[in-house]
């Protein structure tokens, strides 16, 4: 029998191997965005890969340079678009600090109830393309389905479905209408049903849990290096949430589990937990989205303050984003213009550690991976 | 194998961190930016501390000297009282020269700030610490020897204010694309009229 293994077999003599080069993306439907890994290759395994970033930076931190503090309110929608609210959420609480204001209390309770609606929609979006990654088209068309649901609520509420402008330094921009509050209810009440449905259909289905366990393993002091944080890093069993250690707008009222890794299966920092974690989230969200109807105060829904501020000091705040704690540190000069504003972005330091996580892994869990550290380019470009 | 409906829900999910977490008595963990800068002069040296700032509005900070960062953050990352394993972010500002006549109520001038804040998982503190570089080289060790995600942010402070991070593994733009000329948040950034062959409007 011939050894096809010996670099002496006469007829492997003079083949020649060499790495293979590939580019992944821009356009490459698994990226979620304008990302474009360059991969090194020997066969299958991955010796380098390199992510190229950039494709749709635009500037924001120079652009609030110009503009007054309301002015960049859209600014943030635009960084993050499918979490947008929760983006406006953490500016305007900065600046609020910086203004020693403190939003009306039906205001709080407004923003609790849209930034984790936002959540809902975010974290569906993120487990439904993550399903189409790994070759479920199904659960992708439910979380599709169920985030339309809260995509009409939020138009109901503000005017636009995706880029909001709703929570303005001082409160929100609009009050909830009685008709609202009854569909967020229904919402709420139809959603957990098809959560169950959602969880059934993809989370334990085999192929899903063999392309997904045991892949992409973060550890946790190897998470908290990489500067992980929210659902990737609770994935990697670290047991951390902003809106439980140091409350903001009102959380502390609301009762609700941070959601950990617990390796049900595969092992804790695998893909399959940090996908899991999210689905975990949702179940959460919903819970303090029924505290917050249920106890929902009366008032106004914006406070009385200046529509051109003119804060002075400097601040850095986080706040937890559905992608991660996202923070902004803002240098206020007293003018009606920001000096500086800088947003520390959670996708941003996620895909630093693409390189070191990839090397070694077959091609297709590259793909797995990518779709479950829930990258968004417009966050990671600004 | 599939769990049944409705577990998922009711089962609750408070684990242990994997880190290992240091014990420390409740007192020793520090209060303010006064202990933190206490504990910066007895342990990594009594010149490092540049100043210490607590007046304004928002977030205190103490200042450090350029060339000890690295000690610095490392202190700060390996002492059991602070435990700052995360590091949130490194930003930085310009300030150029104070110009007259224009109503800014600016404490730094004259100089680039670099802002690192680190945090505490275990304490759940976090310590902003600044270091003020010459505006004309500004230059800084890089800490990415300490941080795995310094490696990123160093790299946007670089492409975007044009600091220099002595010893980085990896020090090129990342944002913008290799050939852009000059670095957009410095305040005294001129927009290009065009770049490769295309008007740029403004």
């Amino acid at each position: 029998m011939q050894d096809f293994t010996s670099p002496q077999n006469e007829e492997t003599v003079g083949l020649k191997t060499e790495e293979l080069t590939i580019n992944m993306g821009p356009q490459h439907p698994s990226t979620h965005g304008v990302l474009r890994v360059q991969i090194h290759s020997d066969g299958e395994i991955i010796r380098a890969a390199y992510p190229d970033i950039g494709y749709l930076h635009r500037c924001f931190e120079k652009h609030a340079e110009s503009r007054e503090y309301v002015q960049i309110v859209p600014f943030c929608d635009r960084m993050d678009y499918v979490a947008a609210m929760s983006q406006e959420l953490g500016y305007c609480l900065a600046v609020e600090k910086l203004l020693g204001f403190e939003a009306p209390e039906r205001a709080q309770a407004i923003r609790v109830i849209v930034s984790e609606l936002q959540r809902i929609a975010s974290h569906l979006l993120s487990v439904g393309t993550y399903g189409l990654d790994m070759g479920g088209f199904a659960p992708f068309i439910n979380a599709f389905r169920d985030r339309e649901h809260v995509l009409r609520l939020f138009e109901e509420i503000c005017g636009a479905r995706l880029l909001y402008n709703y929570i303005r330094p001082g409160g929100v921009s609009r009050d909830l209408s009685p008709g609202v509050i009854d569909k967020i209810k229904d919402f709420v009440k139809y959603f957990k049903p098809c959560l169950d449905e959602f969880n059934e259909l993809l989370t334990y289905n085999s192929i899903f849990v063999s392309r997904t366990t045991n892949v992409g393993v973060v550890t946790g002091e190897g998470a908290i290096s990489y500067g992980f944080s929210g659902p990737n890093l609770r994935g990697s069993g670290i047991d951390v949430d902003i809106r439980r250690d140091a409350p903001y707008s009102g959380y502390n009222k609301y009762e609700f589990d941070v959601c950990v890794g617990l390796g049900e299966r595969g092992i804790v920092g695998d893909c399959w937990n940090r996908y899991f974690v999210r689905v975990k989230e949702m179940y959460q969200s919903l819970k303090i989205i029924d505290q917050a109807i249920a106890s929902l105060p009366e008032g106004e829904a914006m406070g009385k303050i200046s529509k051109s501020p003119k804060p002075v000091g400097e601040i850095y705040m986080e706040t937890e984003c559905p992608r991660g704690n996202l923070g902004y540190h803002i240098v206020a000069d007293g003018t009606k213009k920001p000096w500086r504003v800088k947003a520390k972005s959670p996708c941003f330091i996620a895909t630093s550690s693409l390189d070191e996580m990839c090397r070694g892994m077959m091609i297709a869990d590259v793909v797995s991976y990518l779709g479950s550290i829930d990258i968004v380019l417009g966050e990671v470009d600004r | 194998m599939s769990e049944s409906k409705g577990q998922i829900a009711t089962r609750t999910y408070h684990s242990n961190p994997v880190a290992p977490v240091p014990q420390v008595v409740g007192s020793a963990v520090p209060k303010s930016i006064d202990d933190v800068a206490d504990a910066l002069k007895q342990k990594v040296g009594g010149d490092v501390v540049v100043a210490v700032e607590k007046e304004h509005i928002g977030t205190p900070f103490v200042v450090v000297s350029s060339s000890r960062i690295v000690d610095v953050l490392k202190f700060l990352r390996d002492d059991e009282r602070f435990y700052c394993t995360n590091l949130n972010v490194v930003s930085a500002v310009d300030y150029p020269a104070k110009i007259e006549g224009v109503e800014t109520q600016l404490k730094s001038f004259d100089c680039i700030e670099v802002v690192y804040v680190v945090q505490s998982y275990v304490h759940k503190h976090h310590v902003m610490v600044k270091v003020k570089l010459d505006r004309s080289a500004p230059k800084i060790p890089s800490v990415t020897g300490l941080f795995r995600s310094a490696n990123w942010y160093e790299r946007e402070c670089y492409d975007m204010l044009g600091i220099h991070f002595e010893g980085h593994p990896n020090h090129k733009r990342i944002l913008l694309p290799p050939d852009w000329v000059g670095h957009p948040l410095r305040r005294d950034y001129e927009f290009p009229e065009e770049y490769n062959g295309m008007k740029v409007p403004l």
